[in-house]
């Protein structure tokens, strides 16, 4: 079983707090089969990030070992899995995380991992750091790469 | 005084002498003849055997006399002559000594002063050359300290202007930044990228 990442989960610290409430669900389901005689058990009640985990890797949630097994593919992912730094002129929106999520799983890595900042001194756009490389994309640098231009944004 | 002009020198003394000691015999030889004894002479007096008469007597005195001044008013001129000769000789001598001598010192000293202003020209234009190099090379070095003091000047501008820019971004913006408008614009610089960033994450 190989874990399918979904777009709203996209910084390791999200994956980590999915983590810990995936070692509490099974931890739960564990007690709740320990305590009923029946089999069946009340599903528990899961985050939507989680939820949306287990749905895409098409885990069963009665199955502690497949929880288990989901619960160490997190853990590999958070050891090994690629990451990225993006800082965006202000604090990202659900929306647009998912946006740029969806773009490096499918251009760039399936397992990467994103972490977002806001600085607002970059006018717009974004800076992607990538291992050492830094990827300047802001309004800031686009203008101080054209000063003769600058007289414009005063209107000179 | 150099050795022709006391030679000249000397033989104008010598010359002045010879005419002097001329001039001396002449007039020692004519007192020697007026004081030559006069011979004893008897008078014999036999009428009509006299040889001279008083009058011819006076007039051989007289023509004797006048042969003696004769004699002695050549001798004066030759000297004279002789003595205007070896001045005018001595003179040309002289004069052609000076002539030749100031002649080679005018010589000298005219190669003297050539030799001087070659010098100087000499001197003049390796000053020249000298303030030349020294001129290019301050100029170089005005060049490379006004390039350094430029590219100072550029640094410290760009290090402000990076300030400058934020703080207006800053301001200018502040929190009415929309970053939905901006999703276009950051997807579009990813995928030029794509290729370099997947670089970057695989290594």
């Amino acid at each position: 079983m190989s874990m399918v990442l979904p777009a709203d989960i996209s910084s390791p610290d999200q994956l980590g707090e999915v983590l810990l409430e995936l070692q509490d669900v099974v931890t739960a389901v564990r007690s709740a089969q320990a305590r009923t005689t029946q089999g069946a058990i009340e599903p528990p009640v899961l985050s939507g990030d989680l939820a949306q985990l287990i749905q895409r890797t098409n885990v069963n949630v009665g199955d502690i070992a497949a929880l288990e097994a989901l619960a160490q593919d997190i853990r590999r992912t958070l050891d090994t899995a690629p990451t990225a730094h993006i800082l965006l002129s202000a604090t990202p929106t659900r929306s647009m995380k998912r946006t740029l999520t969806t773009w490096f799983r499918t251009e760039i890595d399936p397992q990467i991992l994103l972490s977002f900042a806001a600085r607002s001194d970059l006018g717009g756009g974004a800076v992607i750091q990538v291992g050492s490389h830094l990827y300047d994309f802001s309004f800031r640098r686009t203008i101080l790469d054209h000063k003769s231009r600058l007289t414009e944004l005063a209107g000179v | 005084m150099d050795t022709t002009q006391l030679l000249l020198i000397a033989g104008l003394i010598a010359l002045a002498l010879s005419n002097v000691v001329t001039l001396v015999l002449t007039i020692y030889l004519h007192r020697q003849l007026r004081s030559r004894p006069v011979p004893k002479h008897f008078d014999v007096h036999v009428d009509g055997t006299r040889v001279f008469d008083q009058q011819d007597m006076a007039e051989v005195q007289k023509r004797a006399d006048a042969e003696l001044e004769q004699a002695v008013s050549t001798a004066a001129q030759q000297l004279e002559a002789s003595v205007n000769r070896g001045v005018q000789q001595l003179s040309a001598h002289v004069n052609e000594a000076a002539a030749t001598s100031i002649s080679q010192e005018f010589e000298k000293y005219q190669a003297n002063l050539r030799a001087l202003n070659n010098q100087t020209v000499q001197e003049f234009a390796n000053i020249q050359h000298d303030l030349d190099e020294q001129r290019t090379q301050l100029q170089q070095q005005l060049i490379t300290e006004i390039n350094q003091e430029r590219e100072r000047r550029l640094a410290h501008f760009n290090d402000r202007i990076n300030d400058v820019v934020a703080s207006y971004l800053a301001e200018a913006l502040g929190n009415r930044v929309d970053l939905g408008s901006q999703t276009a614009y950051i997807l579009a610089s990813l995928d030029q990228h794509k290729d370099d960033i997947k670089k970057d994450i695989l290594t």
